[in-house]
């Protein structure tokens, strides 16, 4: 299936809420490689950039990780290359699909994503879980 | 022919503009702050494209200057204060033995560049893991015969500190692409059992022989190319887990490594402000020393009668530095004759 690029699609949005343009990102895909919760994602950041800006908004809207990203982590913000404001995007895209009264797919993160996250003790589970093939990671 | 020209820096470049002004007639102090003439190019094991002797190469340009007559080299020394203008300058140099006053007509700033630390890089577990080395130490341990045995398995990480405004510089390093299917290749003839990964987000390798070279890596020597920017090293026993995406797949994988090697940044030579600040020259955003015109006058400082070579203007490869240094000697030969 061929793809039409334009540039009518929420990209706008997005960038005038975080006002850069999300041209500026780099696709070197450090964002998704070293996220956390990778497994409980459908897409990486760097994909949601890619997509935003090929126009694709029905894709972003209507993935998981948008409900997921940036909520309780900044991990991929914090490495980006180029400094995307990558939390902010994930909180319009959220407006935004709200607003087209489109269901959140994942309101709860798991416990594993919770438990890892905010106590030191249970990282080291957290980390084994994750690098499990096929995880144990289920959605809530 | 009276007046001198001052050559600061030992490196190739350096040893090329001596040489060339040398050869024309001219008498060069060169001044090297190591014991040791050669700078960055003396500490690798192998050049690219070609992957020839670099101790031999650099000892073999560092003879030629030394057997040279007008060359005078002053290792273990430093600049210290300058004043006068283009065609009549006085410089201050300070070695162990003391400090001499030189008239000089032309300055040659050929001060090279230093690999950028990654110790920002907490998430390639580097300065954590005596598993995880940079590029400059992967020469040494190859230099040394210290490469992994066996059927360890290598991974070549690119862009440490380039191309990355959140940690490190901006700007691409330019070599690193190159150096990194260098060392791939290096570990596979030094141990064929080994597999080497390299993780890139472009592959920049322009120049005569230089795609010849990365796909050499891949066809001939069957190292693995993964698009995607690694995101962490972690430990795990005696083992590394290096974690990234595959961009082209558009999943987040893993490897797991016995050695992880960085291919870290070039940047400006340490200090490199405090010089500019002797010379009255300017520097860029980064620190590396600004031409005056960039397409067309590469070599010229800010200040008239001071001249730039080599990788103290930006991240450059062994033939530019040896060429820039060359254009730099002719600039300088106007002004002495």
């Amino acid at each position: 299936m061929r793809l039409r690029i334009d540039e009518d699609g929420i990209r706008n949005v997005v960038e005038e809420a975080i006002g850069k343009s999300l041209t500026a990102c780099l696709q070197c895909s450090k964002c998704g490689g070293g996220c956390s919760h990778s497994e409980e994602f459908d897409l990486t950041p760097r994909q949601v950039v890619e997509s935003l800006l090929d126009c694709q908004d029905q894709n972003v809207l209507d993935s998981r990780m948008i409900w997921l990203c940036g909520r309780h982590c900044s991990g991929c913000q914090a490495v980006c290359p180029v400094g995307l404001p990558l939390n902010d995007i994930m909180a319009v895209l959220r407006e935004e699909a709200l607003k087209l009264d489109i269901e959140p797919k994942y309101e709860q993160p798991s416990l594993v994503y919770h438990k890892f996250e905010h106590c030191a003790k249970h990282r080291g589970e957290g980390e084994a879980s994750e690098s499990m093939v096929g995880g144990e990671t289920q959605p809530a | 022919m009276s007046k001198k020209t001052l050559v600061i820096g030992g490196g190739i470049a350096g040893i090329t503009a001596a040489q060339k002004i040398a050869q024309n007639g001219g008498e060069v102090i060169l001044i090297e702050k190591e014991g040791e003439l050669g700078g960055n190019f003396a500490k690798l094991a192998y050049t690219f494209p070609v992957l020839a002797d670099a101790k031999m190469i650099v000892t073999r340009e560092i003879q030629t200057a030394k057997a040279t007559s007008g060359i005078e080299i002053l290792p273990q020394t430093e600049l210290r204060g300058v004043s006068g203008s283009a065609g009549d300058f006085t410089v201050e140099l300070n070695s162990p033995s003391g400090t001499r006053s030189e008239h000089v007509g032309a300055i040659i700033v050929a001060a090279g560049f230093h690999y950028m630390e990654p110790t920002a890089y907490t998430e390639y577990s580097y300065g954590r893991s005596p598993k995880v080395v940079t590029s400059l130490e992967f020469e040494k341990m190859a230099a040394e015969n210290r490469l992994p045995k066996g059927n360890a398995r290598v991974v070549f990480v690119h862009c440490v500190g380039s191309r990355d405004k959140a940690k490190g510089y901006r700007y691409c390093s330019k070599i690193c692409c190159s150096y990194s299917a260098k060392h791939a290749i290096m570990m596979k003839k030094a141990n064929p059992d080994s597999k080497a990964y390299v993780f890139y987000i472009d592959i920049r390798a322009l120049g005569k022989g230089y795609e010849e070279f990365i796909r050499d890596a891949m066809e001939v020597y069957n190292v693995r190319y993964i698009r995607g920017r690694v995101a962490k090293v972690i430990e795990s026993g005696s083992k590394l887990i290096v974690r990234a995406e595959d961009s082209l797949i558009g999943n987040p994988v893993e490897v797991e490594a016995d050695l992880v090697v960085l291919a870290s940044a070039m940047e400006p030579p340490e200090g490199s402000r405090d010089l500019a600040g002797i010379l009255g020259i300017a520097t860029d955003e980064y620190g590396f020393f600004q031409e005056a015109e960039v397409n067309v006058r590469p070599c010229h400082s800010s200040k008239s009668g001071i001249f730039l070579a080599g990788s103290c203007t930006q991240p450059m490869e062994i033939a530019s530095a040896v060429a820039m240094g060359g254009l730099a000697a002719s600039e300088a030969l106007t002004l002495i004759r």
